[in-house]
């Protein structure tokens, strides 16, 4: 059996945590540059506010409603986060954490599914105030629909376990369901999928898999046999090395001059060459892009380019030289650049070189490096940094809207009478 | 070809890397690890090579901070020191003050509200959000949407908020206040430089 647990709301939620007159309000929280909506309290939901929508097209509901309005404090979501996984650890000798806010968790041999279910649902509130949802079943596609069940229906107390619910049962829930609910099926599929007259979970789980594999493709041919109990995407323990290491911003006011481009070119690729050595891998490539407003047609520009580095590396200062001259190379005037950013590619594993068909000198490079990642983590984030890389930019992100760190910051701790 | 074989080939004497000259200075060993660690093995490796400084896995970690030596004794050769037999464990706060890593978190007081139970302003309370409170403790609590920390006391299903500081009244707990204890105060951290 397997269970997937999923905070509600999460980023909310963190938020209520150390804000409870945030409670029974409806509250929303925004994506970086405070853009778009990303997470919603349950109050807001019932206002009709659609994930994703743009902040500046809900701006007179917001008014009218008194909704909270905050900007996204990714510091506290990923320390809320880390410290849910680990409390849910224990639950199971397999765990795969699948994104910030949930996780899949192998229950064979429990024979106490509910309990165990509402064991979690409690531990985490008493805990970290996180509400979850709980939904167990044979399959993680199946335990997924059964979170979704859990989450909508009041009834389940927020646990829903397939696996002691009988087929008919089952079966009519999954009638009741869009297929576009369902784990793994996009917007695109599921209306292909209705035109050939599958509307519900039902419909997908009783149509012949082969017919649709010839159609579709064969993950959504495993979604029908996952439907139907069997195991085709089993737990994942392996955390996946990133392919790609993407550092992007978009700019809180447009930019118009090569140096400030050079500065934030510097500091998204500082901020990429380091989770690249977090991750202990090199890059073979490193991408910059630069863009202007999509908002405004008129001389639209986006220019992307690849430029191959001399050898694989995760080291700031060579990285950045290169990234430098592309964006050089791509840099034109009379152009309001509102968005920039460094993709890293090519990722290998730091072990899988050969050290020494470098010279030397790479080596005692990344011994350089390793001291001043090791500084700031030990002092503070950019103690030492490039020269071009400004402290306090002034094309920084709005977020004019974000709550303290207040699990993760000396400075910004919750201050209590 | 059997022939030749004595006269080209084989072993010459002094050719090859010189014995120690990688980058560890010392001989290796090739042993197998668990992929989930390979990371931390090797950053272990570069940092003690490089110089020594806190274990950056810990670094990264909130509660972190460099364990206290006990005992250390470094004799550069000869006589070994008769203490280093007795080195037992390095001592860390957190152990001593948290007891639920995960529920654990630190405020910051405001205020002399408390000052008689030896929280003074300014200093860091450690709240464990798991454990259930009861009568008599200090717990951080919500009122209406504001934090407070103070002492909760129950008497039949009533609740009072009491000050440690003669200055303060109590604050009792009605039907209509929205009113939730959050955690439990476990200690008291102060600096005086």
């Amino acid at each position: 059996m397997i269970a997937l647990v999923d905070v509600n709301n999460f980023y909310v939620s963190c938020e209520r945590l150390f804000n409870p007159k945030l409670l029974n309000k409806p509250v929303v929280v925004l994506s970086n540059n405070d853009g778009c909506i990303i997470s919603r309290s349950n109050e807001a939901k019932l206002l009709d506010i659609k994930m994703g929508t743009p902040l500046f097209k809900i701006k007179d509901l917001i008014k009218s409603s008194n909704i909270i309005v905050l900007s996204s404090n990714y510091s506290l979501y990923a320390d809320i986060s880390n410290r849910t996984m680990i409390l849910l650890e224990p639950f199971s000798p397999q765990q795969e954490i699948y994104s910030i806010d949930e996780c899949f968790l192998d229950l064979s041999g429990n024979r106490k599914l509910n309990a165990t279910g509402q064991t979690i649902k409690k531990k985490l509130w008493q805990y970290l105030g996180m509400p979850v949802c709980v939904g167990i079943a044979p399959t993680k596609t199946l335990a997924k629909l059964a979170n979704y069940c859990a989450k909508k229906q009041p009834e389940w107390s927020g646990v829903c376990n397939f696996s002691e619910l009988p087929t008919i049962r089952i079966d009519n829930i999954m009638s009741k369901i869009r297929i576009s609910e369902v784990w793994g099926v996009g917007n695109k599929t599921a209306n292909k999928l209705n035109s050939i007259g599958i509307y519900s979970v039902l419909d997908l789980k009783k149509s012949d898999a082969i017919q649709i594999k010839n159609i579709f493709s064969i993950k959504l041919e495993k979604i029908i046999y996952e439907l139907n109990k069997t195991i085709c995407f089993p737990i994942d323990l392996k955390i996946p090395l990133k392919k790609q290491i993407i550092s992007s911003r978009s700019f809180g006011r447009s930019i118009q001059s090569y140096d400030l481009l050079v500065e934030a070119v510097t500091t998204f690729t500082s901020r990429a060459a380091y989770k690249s050595r977090q991750q202990s891998t090199l890059a073979e490539y490193v991408s910059v892009f630069v863009s202007s407003s999509p908002f405004q047609k008129k001389n639209f520009y986006q220019k992307n380019i690849t430029l191959k580095l001399p050898y694989p590396t995760n080291d700031t200062n060579l990285i950045v030289s290169i990234a430098l001259e592309g964006a050089k190379s791509i840099y034109k005037d009379d152009v309001k650049y509102v968005k920039c950013g460094v993709t890293l590619s090519g990722l290998i594993g730091e072990h899988r070189t050969q050290d020494y068909l470098w010279p030397i000198k790479t080596i005692e490079r990344s011994r350089l490096t390793q001291v001043i990642d090791t500084i700031n983590v030990k002092f503070d984030k950019q103690s030492i940094r490039l020269a071009t890389e400004p402290i306090n930019p002034i094309w920084k992100m709005n977020q004019s809207r974000k709550s303290q760190s207040f699990t993760t910051s000396w400075k910004e701790l919750l201050l209590v009478n | 070809m059997d022939k030749n074989k004595k006269q080209h080939g084989g072993i010459r004497n002094g050719a090859g890397r010189k014995l120690n000259s990688g980058v560890y200075g010392e001989s290796t060993k090739v042993i197998r690890v668990p992929e989930s660690k390979v990371f931390d093995i090797k950053k272990y490796i570069t940092l003690s090579q490089s110089f020594n400084v806190a274990n950056i896995s810990k670094a990264n970690n909130l509660l972190s901070y460099q364990p206290l030596n006990l005992f250390e004794h470094k004799v550069p050769a000869g006589f070994p020191s008769p203490a280093d037999d007795h080195i037992e464990k390095k001592l860390d706060l957190n152990e001593y003050l948290i007891k639920q890593k995960e529920a654990t978190f630190f405020v910051r007081i405001k205020g002399d509200s408390m000052i008689d139970a030896g929280i003074h302003d300014n200093d860091i309370v450690i709240v464990d959000k798991s454990q259930k409170a009861s009568n008599g403790d200090i717990v951080l609590a919500s009122i209406d949407g504001d934090f407070t920390v103070k002492s909760l006391s129950s008497y039949k299903s009533k609740y009072r908020l009491l000050a440690a500081n003669d200055k303060y009244k109590p604050i009792e707990i009605n039907e209509s206040m929205q009113f939730e204890v959050w955690g439990v105060v476990t200690g008291a951290v102060r600096k005086f430089k």
